[in-house]
């Protein structure tokens, strides 16, 4: 039986060894960004694939996110009187915190995947090492433009969560619960600030680099999950849980750095 | 020129490579041949550069390529091309970008000029009508000529095969192997071809190379590994001329 403290040691080795390797990865990447040639079509493909194709899937968890903020948020403000502050409630929860949050939630389910299930089947049929061979850097055309997209992208559908979530509470709040219209938006013109709208700003980026690196990252080393279908789906299903565990880690990190 | 001097590889215990000593003369066409899991293809990655050697040295025209860094070795890949087993062609673009890609990318060619081009090299591998199609709408045979025709378009001074004949019907195999055989006089590159296609592949090789348990046994003309007197070349070779049909 293998000594426990050496078990131990062998473990703690192998999770820095993995972590430096992570951050590698993120430095080498970061690095190709800035060196030319950039690949702009490619970076235009991903902000296309990551952003407008995820749309529909922000406007809808958006409007509903705002909806239920309402519903709650009265109930709550009510008791104390206060439920002219409903507006700027939601406003603030959504553009400091559940913006950004849920619109990296959604589109890592959206499109993180697919990265990783895209980069995952590349490396799995050889056709990462077929652009290697070209001496064609596999960075520059896979794993560049899909970050560099990413950071531009989740800070603008963030902002788009957030004007729909914003007019879904205000649907339930005029509409349903009887708060004036004027009510609604006088109040969060007053409270919400230039510094909470750069707070989910600051945020959105921070998760665009975390769930793209993740995901590149774990479809690129497709092959240490697993072989084939197998390695593919078990690499998507980890690159999915780590960054969603990761916007919520750092979320909390940024909330308490950025307040 | 290709020279591979005492090589050797470990996956956690496992040695894959025992000490490979191999040498590819320009402008001559080698085959490796080895059992499954004999590690020949991991000795195709070492000359790609695609993995690092525990030891040993993989030299191309003369530059070790285990010492160099990615930006050199990048250089020393521009010749190479590399057929890949299962023709690695790119899946979400059609056989003309595929084959026009390299050569788009490095600004070769442009315009009118790569369109012929690619037309060329298909010409060359007899694909006709499928520039439009997808890796996924032809047929395997198909996709492995593709495969060479991309391989064929920067006129590579090195092309390396890896298996190229996998999963063929007798039929199929026999015309990728005239393909390589009638490029190569054409092109006049220097050709690395991992297989076990006994005795298919003494028609194409000038040389042959028997790869067992991780070290290279034997090599030879075709004819001398035919008539080798090593058991395990023997045994190899004769069990594969007795194969089924």
């Amino acid at each position: 039986m293998k000594n426990p403290v050496r078990i131990l040691g062998e473990h703690t080795i192998e999770t820095v060894k993995s972590m430096g390797r992570i951050f590698l990865f993120l430095l080498d990447a970061l690095i190709i960004m800035f060196v030319p040639p950039f690949k702009f079509y490619r970076f235009l493909k991903q902000v296309s694939f990551i952003g407008a194709k995820s749309l529909t899937v922000i406007v809808l968890t958006g409007a509903f996110a705002g909806m239920v903020l309402a519903l709650q948020l009265y109930y709550t403000l009510r008791k104390f009187g206060a439920d002219a502050m409903l507006g700027p409630a939601i406003a603030i929860s959504l553009i400091r915190e559940l913006g950004p949050v849920l619109a990296a939630l959604m589109i890592t389910g959206r499109a993180g995947s697919a990265i990783t299930a895209e980069i995952g089947i590349m490396r799995i049929s050889e056709q990462i090492d077929a652009l290697a061979s070209m001496a064609l850097n596999p960075f520059r055309y896979l794993v560049v433009p899909k970050i560099a997209a990413s950071i531009v992208v989740f800070p603008l559908l963030s902002a788009i969560f957030d004007v729909v979530g914003i007019f879904g509470g205000y649907a339930v709040a005029v509409k349903m619960l009887g708060i004036g219209s004027g009510t609604y938006f006088s109040q969060m013109e007053q409270f919400v600030l230039m510094e909470d709208v750069l707070t989910g700003i600051y945020k959105s980026i921070c998760f665009g680099l975390i769930v793209s690196w993740v995901c590149c990252y774990k479809g690129y080393t497709t092959d240490e999950s697993g072989y084939g279908a197998e390695g593919v789906s078990k690499a998507t299903t980890e690159a999915v849980v780590m960054s969603s565990i990761l916007i919520l880690v750092s979320d909390y990190l940024l909330g308490a750095f950025l307040l | 020129m290709i020279e591979i001097i005492n090589l050797k590889k470990s996956f956690g215990n496992q040695q894959v490579l025992k000490g490979v000593n191999l040498k590819v003369e320009t402008g001559e066409v080698m085959a490796i041949l080895g059992k499954s899991g004999s590690g020949k293809s991991v000795l195709l990655r070492h000359i790609l550069g695609l993995i690092k050697p525990d030891s040993g040295r993989v030299l191309i025209d003369e530059e070790d390529i285990t010492q160099i860094s990615s930006r050199a070795l990048d250089r020393v890949r521009e010749k190479f091309a590399v057929v890949f087993q299962f023709g690695a062609l790119f899946d979400s673009m059609t056989i003309f970008e595929n084959v026009a890609f390299q050569v788009k990318e490095k600004k070769r060619f442009a315009g009118a000029a790569l369109e012929a081009r690619v037309k060329h090299v298909l010409d060359d591998v007899g694909l006709h009508g499928v520039e439009d199609k997808y890796p996924g709408e032809i047929s395997g045979g198909m996709n492995k000529r593709a495969a060479l025709a991309r391989a064929l378009i920067m006129e590579p001074k090195i092309i390396l095969f890896d298996e190229p004949t996998t999963g063929l019907d007798p039929v199929l195999l026999q015309q990728i192997h005239s393909f390589i055989k009638t490029t190569h006089l054409k092109y006049g590159f220097t050709g690395l071809i991992i297989s076990h296609e006994v005795p298919e592949i003494f028609d194409i090789a000038d040389k042959v190379a028997v790869l067992d348990e991780g070290v290279i046994i034997e090599t030879g003309t075709p004819d001398s590994i035919q008539n080798s007197v090593n058991p395990v070349v023997h045994s190899f070779v004769s069990s594969r001329f007795a194969k089924p049909e």
